[in-house]
């Protein structure tokens, strides 16, 4: 496959994610306004943080005052979880340089991670996570520029109830390999109920480091097929896509 | 309201943010991975997703906890019935938003 083609079929992959990024974006745009941040350092923080879940706490915890080192740690422990992400995706680019790795790195996301690592390998290219990035980096960025631009506008009570955005997309990801593996599935909800009941003696934020890291270890061990499943994964929803 | 250090905090949420992100995909290749803990990285995908939608989906609309239960159903539902994942977006915000607007906001 071409790399243009590569490409487009990344932006193509990359359509749902919008659907998610623009709502949470503009709700994360009218937080930070509240939490006293200017519009452009608003913008700013999508630019350079990129993690949505990251910024949505970090603008949390300045509106209640928190200290710079509790902002700074709280941020690093609930995007931890990049590390991993970041392992997974670049273990499928054996072949890149360290600039395009230093480079690449800084777009590291969920979404990226959930579409790249469950292409098929014929996708798996630099080309096809550069369209993937080049589309829902945009829009998350585009999302905080509206959601500067709605502050005045927009009634509370909606830019409350596009917060469940990002979430349903996640659900719309994990189900088709449920529905395909019936281990998974079983993966799926000990892990759920593993993150529901840590969270409640332990900080959210290592709560889900934990469940995800011990889930997937003991995972590991009953599912020997999670690789051959999850091209299928992404076909699936390259094909709901077009 | 006292003022922030607000600059300070973009680039101190920055600089944590991205030192998980490079560190690995510097050093990934240098790393043997045993046939076990490749497994192990194509389940995390799963584990990672579930695990930030439990229990952070219900808090995810400040001060209106019970209508989330009704944006994850509907997500879910959607997800089973094969709808596109944009469409299983569009459906939970719909829900959420409309809801809310018959609770009067």
């Amino acid at each position: 496959m071409k790399s243009s083609a590569l490409f487009l079929q990344g932006m193509r992959s990359g359509i749902p994610v919008v659907f998610g990024y623009i709502p949470v974006g503009i709700a994360y745009g009218v937080s930070a306004l509240e939490a006293g941040f200017s519009p452009f350092e608003t913008i700013l923080m999508s630019c350079m943080v990129y993690s949505g879940s990251g910024q949505v706490l970090g603008v949390s915890m300045t509106a209640q005052h928190a200290g710079l080192t509790a902002i700074f740690i709280a941020t690093f422990l609930i995007n931890f979880r990049y590390f991993i992400m970041s392992a997974c995706i670049f273990s499928r680019l054996p072949g890149l340089s360290n600039v395009g790795r230093i480079i690449a790195a800084w777009f590291v996301v969920d979404e990226t991670f959930a579409i790249f690592t469950t292409a098929p390998n014929r996708l798996a290219k630099l080309s096809f996570l550069a369209g993937i990035i080049s589309l829902t980096y945009s829009s998350w960025v585009l999302g905080a520029v509206i959601g500067v631009a709605a502050h005045a506008v927009l009634p509370t009570w909606i830019s409350a109830g596009l917060g469940i955005a990002l979430y349903a997309l996640f659900i719309a990801i994990v189900i088709p390999g449920c529905r395909r593996n019936g281990r998974i599935l079983i993966m799926v909800l000990c892990c759920a109920m593993c993150c529901c009941g840590l969270s409640l003696v332990m900080d959210g934020s290592w709560a889900i480091v934990v469940s995800t890291l011990l889930c997937a270890a003991v995972g590991a061990l009953f599912i020997k097929d999670g690789a051959a499943t999850s091209p299928a994964d992404s076909s699936d929803s390259v094909k709901e896509v077009q | 309201m006292e003022a922030q250090p607000y600059l300070l905090i973009i680039l101190g949420m920055c600089a944590v943010s991205y030192l998980p992100r490079v560190v690995p995909a510097l050093f990934i290749s240098k790393l043997k991975l045993s046939a076990y803990f490749k497994r192990f990285l194509d389940l995390v995908p799963y584990t990672a997703m579930t695990a930030l939608v439990f229990p952070g989906i219900f808090y995810s609309v400040p001060g209106h906890m019970e209508v989330t239960y009704f944006g994850a159903g509907a997500a879910v539902l959607a997800a089973i019935l094969r709808l596109p994942l944009a469409v299983t977006v569009v459906i939970a915000v719909g829900v959420v938003l409309g809801i809310m607007y018959f609770q009067g906001g």
